[in-house]
């Protein structure tokens, strides 16, 4: 009764506050601020794609519109000229990204469930109780996909990127969905959210890693090498009640592992046939105007090349306003490669964490993406609520708190000392940037070590336990 | 790490820790806990204090006959050693950084270093200047025309109006008229950063006589390109239809300037002269001008509304119906901006400059600017100072010090050559008194003239106020004035007309001890940062204090709370214990105790921090309620009550819309536990690290002062309740009880001494004169006052001081 107030209650004010500020106004002071839009996900560029479509010419005619051409359809008519003054047009022209962030909540909510549910499962069979279970505290736990869902809709970072004119909102619905999809093993949704993921924003393409994962070996569970421990030890100990019922569980887990080449065959098959309808529905809707190649060159290539070297919260504008044209190409792929070369190490520890292992990766691509905004920020914290109970032991949370707040409130600052002020200059606002490197990569370090740790304690716990039956 | 001595002095209570209650029983399981025995391990080897030695040796000589695991030998890193070490004497740590800052901070002047231009362009003085005595006598005529023409006029603003324009068309400038409203009245928006709207949006509604006129002409340089140029401003106003002999002056001085700039050939730069209209204050009027230059409005003025406007601004007559006259010219970007005045000095003084340079929330201009005004004058010989505070020069105590420095100084030179100063005792309280003018005109946030306008635009200016102290109606004196100032200024001109690039050289952000010392960002950032060390330390303390009690005493909070565990208890606790550690659920539960904890506390200081925007918020809402009520009670013929004015009657509805609002938010908290407090204040404290630390940024004066109250009021308090305890229970250790309770009596007096209600009192007590309702008044005008700026200020009292004191004072009841 009361986890239900206090959710719904939770959901209802972050849908209020998001309208309440889309009523006030809001939209026009956040709109052109860096930290909230980057070129590819501004809503005022795609408003000017749209005129230029509307005008019969290409949407990528000029250096305006970096999207995709399905957002230009979808999302073009509903926003209009984005001069509305009227309450009616501000809000109309933002349901869209209410919706999309209350979808996503909700999605995060029913992985948190499942997410939960295998949870107690797996420590049930492994024998050690669920602390987060007893039954004195289970009216104070609110379960990581309630918190999820919370977290995601009062996130200050989401409600801005959603209120403040960015199409992050529908990217971040999608990877959601693809993780859904993938949760609840339902494959060609899996497929669609990722392809159309990747269409929309490209960096997701990693996610696929997990997204395989969460198919072929279910959601989070401890690594396997505890499951053969326990079962080992299960025999020696013949009291045992639930001794039935592991094995049968096991079975199950040995069962499914014979199908997984089939399930990610069936998920390649279902990304191909959702990236070949995407691919069709973006000719049909660029309408002649330009070409599938020229709709490449200015949304994915534009991202890789890093062509806009407007500043905003991430690493490259500064180092590419610097670099010698010669040398270009090379740092290019030395700031791309720093992505692709973490993914294998971390997928080899974290693979029987298919979910925890998305968040890492959405946290990394956060931190070396070429145009980052608070919204992929306001993803990563959505995932990391997911693994609440593994990550309750984080360290340095008190610091990653105050250190959050401090560049959210002190990043605008720097930039208005810098653009507005004329006291100080792009070095104040690059050390910003870097201390939001920075705490990006404590956060990343510490979860994974905490997660790690998890496990070892586990572990442990199953080896007590082994002994005490042995004994 | 943490003596149980010191335990007690950070929590307030007098328990012994729990640990030694660890029983033997627990023995079978000891091996597989090793992370935690490492951990106690390192307890035991640094808290080598007393009573905790025998009961850590207990379980570890239990341990000695059963491990099948060696217990290896724990490892202290040094990092870590010293870390316990700082945090071990985090209080006393904290106070030196405290007084060290409090220190620095009145060092300041003997830490000053002296002035230099860093711009190879300016050149100051590297040409002669050709303002000379005939300018001069220019001027003195041109002094006894105006004086003719505004007596014979009706209006003394069109007289003036009609001379400037003609003069300036005489010698070929270019010349028109700008137009603004009076500035909004404040408080009238819920805006806060937005700028007034200072073009008339209804023609009509303003009245006669409200619009204000600035007079403007530009003299295109022979030389350039016409795409830079310097703005030259001079206020003046008329008064009950006179123009006050010094504001005749600064119009005739001015024009002559013009004109010898209309002749001259060496200008790069086009020059922009501004006659301000400073009806509504010289800032309205060339903010308004700045403001149309840079982001003109699009207003199409119908033919009605051009013939009403050309009406109002006296039609100018006699043939020169110009209409181009409204029409608004530029002339390129601004590289620089100079406004100067002559004001009637002290008699008998030397004539003298003041030189203001403090703009909106503490910009200054590039102090390549004023470094060239200084040179000049000291080449010229003449005197040039900045505002002081006045009373500061016969303070006892600060002469006193100064007396302490000056002696320090000269020792210090005895004893080593290179570690002297000479720093006199008059210079050291001249110096300090100057930077304390200089530091509460950053801190208050409003300009100190018009100059400041221009900062917003990131134009560099200043204004040159000169003080002629003879008789400014003898026309000689005005010839040798004119002389004098006029070489100064147009030294000034050509300096800024060598520039090559924007002002970009030198400082921007400094304190002046004197024009030609000043404190840099590099130097005076090192006491705040002393002050702000403190914060992230005590937070830190209070982090490690609390991650400690949990591993002490897990599933309680005994050690953090409750003396009020009774003996009996305790053994069943014992047990549970026990169950819950062969279950290996120790750490967890603990982690879930924790975040428990963290939650409610970040709840708190949310809930609060909310309550402190909303407070912001509430002055227009005020204002216009009252306003509301005052139209229909005289419109119904009732009188206010009892004296009361309307601005008092604001400022009493602001602060018990507070309170009641305060209520509110208390009402929905959730049911704090014991032992939350200390989380609560970890947060408050990051709370105002933050704050500061963005305020450093935003204005630094307002940063120190707020750090020199808040550090304190944020560090003191702990709760009440536990200093009854101590009184109470703890007999036996008197001496020990004796000293923290004087420091938690000292720590509860701070933190009333800092809070809001005592701070509004002592404000109120400032600035008004005995009445509590006059001072009401003064303190709402000030509300006023500091909105309408868009102070920063305003937002750190409300956003930051406001919710870190009242959550102390929260603390020190809860």
């Amino acid at each position: 009764m009361g986890e239900s107030w206090v959710v719904w209650g939770g959901g209802a004010l972050g849908v209020g506050i998001r309208l309440l500020l889309v009523a006030l106004g809001s939209a026009s002071l956040l709109d052109h601020r860096v930290e909230v839009v980057s070129p590819v996900t501004s809503l005022s560029r795609l408003a000017e794609g749209h005129w230029l479509k509307e005008y019969g010419m290409s949407p990528y005619a000029g250096s305006a519109y970096h999207g995709s051409p399905l957002l230009l359809s979808l999302i073009g008519p509903l926003i209009g000229d984005r001069q509305g003054i009227y309450v009616g047009d501000l809000l109309r022209s933002c349901s869209l990204f209410v919706v999309a962030d209350l979808v996503s909540a909700l999605l995060l909510r029913s992985i948190g469930k499942l997410l939960e549910r295998t949870q107690s499962q797996h420590l049930l069979q492994l024998g050690v109780t669920d602390p987060f279970r007893a039954k004195s505290d289970k009216k104070d736990v609110l379960g990581a996909g309630n918190i999820s869902f919370l977290v995601y809709l009062l996130n200050p970072f989401t409600v801005a990127v959603c209120v403040g004119g960015s199409t992050s909102s529908i990217e971040n619905m999608f990877i959601i969905l693809s993780l859904y999809g993938a949760a609840t093993e339902k494959v060609p949704l899996a497929g669609f959210g990722w392809a159309m993921a990747t269409h929309l924003s490209m960096y997701p393409v990693f996610l696929f890693i997990p997204i395989a994962y969460l198919l072929a070996n279910g959601p989070d569970s401890p690594p396997s090498k505890l499951f053969d421990l326990s079962e080992s030890a299960a025999p020696a100990a013949e009291n045992d009640s639930c001794n039935e019922k592991d094995e049968k569980q096991a079975q199950k887990v040995k069962k499914a592992s014979g199908s997984k080449r089939a399930v990610i065959l069936k998920l390649v098959f279902w990304a191909a046939i959702s990236w070949g309808c995407i691919l069709r529905l973006c000719k049909h809707a660029l309408l002649e105007r330009s070409s599938l190649v020229n709709m490449w060159q200015k949304t994915h290539k534009y991202m890789l090349t890093v062509d806009d070297l407007t500043p905003n919260l991430g690493l490259f504008w500064y180092f590419f306003t610097e670099v010698f044209d010669f040398f270009r190409i090379f740092f290019l792929m030395v700031f791309h490669a720093n992505i692709a070369f973490m993914v294998p190490p971390l997928t080899i520890r974290l693979h029987h964490r298919p979910i925890f292992l998305a968040f890492i990766l959405t946290t990394i691509c956060s931190m070396v993406k070429s145009y980052p905004t608070v919204g992929d920020a306001a993803l990563y914290m959505g995932l990391m609520a997911l693994c609440v109970q593994e990550l309750s032991d984080l360290q340095y949370f008190y610091l990653l708190l105050n250190g959050y707040i401090l560049i959210s409130v002190l990043g605008p600052v720097m930039y208005n000392l810098w653009i507005f002020r004329g006291t100080g200059n792009a070095n104040f606002y690059f050390a910003i940037n870097l201390v939001y490197a920075t705490l990006q990569t404590v956060l990343i370090v510490e979860s994974v070590s905490t997660v790690v740790r998890y496990d070892r304690n586990l572990l442990k716990q199953v080896k007590l336990r082994n002994r005490t039956k042995n004994s | 790490m943490r003596t149980p001595q010191h335990d007690r002095f950070l929590f307030g209570t007098g328990v012994a820790p729990t640990t030694g209650s660890v029983p033997e029983q627990a023995k079978p399981i000891r091996h597989v806990e090793r992370g935690a025995e490492e951990r106690r391990g390192e307890k035991r080897e640094e808290s080598c204090v007393g009573s905790s030695v025998e009961e850590f040796a207990a379980p570890h000589a239990a341990m000695a006959d059963a491990p099948p695991l060696p217990l290896p030998k724990p490892r202290v890193r040094a990092l870590r050693r010293l870390a316990a070490v700082v945090l071990r004497y985090s209080q006393l740590i904290s106070i030196i950084c405290y007084s060290a800052g409090l220190i620095t901070v009145l060092l300041l002047p003997v830490l000053s270093k002296p002035t230099y231009i860093s711009e190879n362009a300016l050149m100051p003085g590297s040409a002669n200047s050709v303002f000379g005595s005939k300018s001069a006598m220019d001027a003195r005529l041109m002094v006894e025309e105006l004086q003719n023409l505004v007596a014979e006029s009706s209006d003394g603003y069109m007289a003036v109006r009609r001379w400037a324009i003609n003069r300036m068309s005489a010698i070929g400038a270019d010349s028109y008229l700008h137009t603004f409203s009076s500035p909004e009245k404040p408080l009238t928006s819920m805006r806060f950063f937005s700028s007034p709207q200072h073009m008339p949006q209804n023609w009509n509604s303003t009245t006669d006589g409200r619009l204000g006129v600035n007079v403007v002409g530009i003299i295109k340089a022979p030389r350039s390109e016409g795409n830079e140029a310097v703005v030259l401003v001079t206020p003046f106003a008329i008064e009950d239809g006179k123009l006050s002999s010094a504001d005749k002056l600064t119009l005739s001085f001015g024009m002559a300037l013009f004109e010898l700039y209309g002749s001259s050939n060496w200008l790069a730069r086009d020059v922009i002269w501004i006659l301000a209209d400073a009806r509504y204050g010289s800032y309205t009027a060339v903010a308004a001008w700045l403001e149309e230059y840079h982001e003109p409005k699009r207003h199409l003025l119908s033919a009605e509304e051009a013939a009403h406007l050309y009406q109002e601004t006296g039609g100018l007559s006699e043939g020169s119906n110009d209409p181009s006259l409204l029409e608004f010219k530029r002339a390129g970007f601004i590289s620089a901006g100079l406004v100067y005045h002559v004001s009637a000095g002290n008699r008998g003084k030397a004539d003298s400059i003041k030189v203001s340079a403090e703009g909106p929330n503490g910009q200054m201009p590039n102090l390549d600017l004023i470094n060239v005004i200084n040179t000049l004058a000291q080449w010229r010989r003449m005197p040039i100072h900045l505002a002081e505070i006045k009373g500061m020069r016969d303070s006892a105590f600060l002469n006193g010090l100064g007396r302490a420095i000056e002696n320090v100084g000269y020792f210090a030179g005895k004893v080593h050559g290179d570690w002297g100063f000479a720093m006199s005792a008059s210079s050291y309280v001249e110096s300090l008194a100057t930077l304390c003018a200089s530091f509460l005109n950053q801190a208050i946030g409003r300009s100190t003239g018009a100059h400041g306008a221009f900062r917003d635009h990131q134009i560099d200016a200043v204004t040159l106020n000169m003080f002629a102290s003879g008789d400014l109606e003898s026309s000689s004196y005005q010839i040798d004035l004119f002389a004098r100032f006029g070489r100064l200024v147009e030294g000034v001109m050509r300096s800024v007309n060598n520039l090559l690039e924007k002002f970009h050289q030198s400082f921007f952000l400094y304190l002046l001890c004197s024009p030609s010392k000043f404190v840099s960002v590099g130097l005076y950032m090192i006491p705040l940062g002393l002050l702000l060390v403190t914060l992230p330390l005590g937070a830190a303390a209070l982090n490690s204090a609390l991650v400690k009690a949990d591993e002490i005493a897990p599933g309680s909070d005994s050690k953090v709370s409750s003396l009020g565990a009774t003996e009996g208890s305790a053994p069943e606790r014992v047990e549970t214990k026990d169950v819950e550690e062969s279950m290996g659920l120790l750490d967890i539960k603990t982690t879930k105790e924790n975040a428990g904890r963290w939650r409610r506390a970040i709840l708190v200081v949310s809930a609060v921090q909310l309550w402190a925007f909303v407070v912001a918020l509430f002055p227009p809402v005020a204002s216009s309620v009252v306003d509301m009520l005052e139209t229909s009670l005289t419109s119904t013929g009732i009188t206010p009550v009892g004296g009361f004015t309307l601005a008092s009657l604001k400022m009493s509805l602001w602060a018990v819309l507070a309170v009641l609002s305060l209520f509110v938010v208390l009402t929905s908290l959730p049911i704090a536990k014991a032992g939350d407090w200390m989380a609560v204040k970890a947060l408050v404290l990051g709370i105002a690290t933050i704050g500061l630390v963005v305020m450093s940024q935003v204005d630094f004066a307002v940063s120190l002062m707020g750090a020199v109250v808040l550090v304190p009021t944020c560090l003191c308090p702990s709760p009440l309740r536990d200093m009854w305890r101590i009184s109470a229970t703890q007999g036996q250790q008197k001496e020990r009880s004796m000293l923290s309770r004087v420091s938690l009596f000292l720590g509860t007096l701070v933190t009333f001494l800092g809070s809001p209600p005592v701070l509004l009192a002592a404000a109120a007590v400032l600035l008004g004169n005995a009445h509590g309702q006059v001072s009401l008044e003064r303190l709402w005008q000030w509300t006023e006052l500091l909105w309408s700026g868009g102070s920063a200020l305003y937002i750190f009292v409300v956003a930051v001081y406001l919710p870190s004191s009242y959550l102390s004072l929260h603390i020190l009841f809860s």
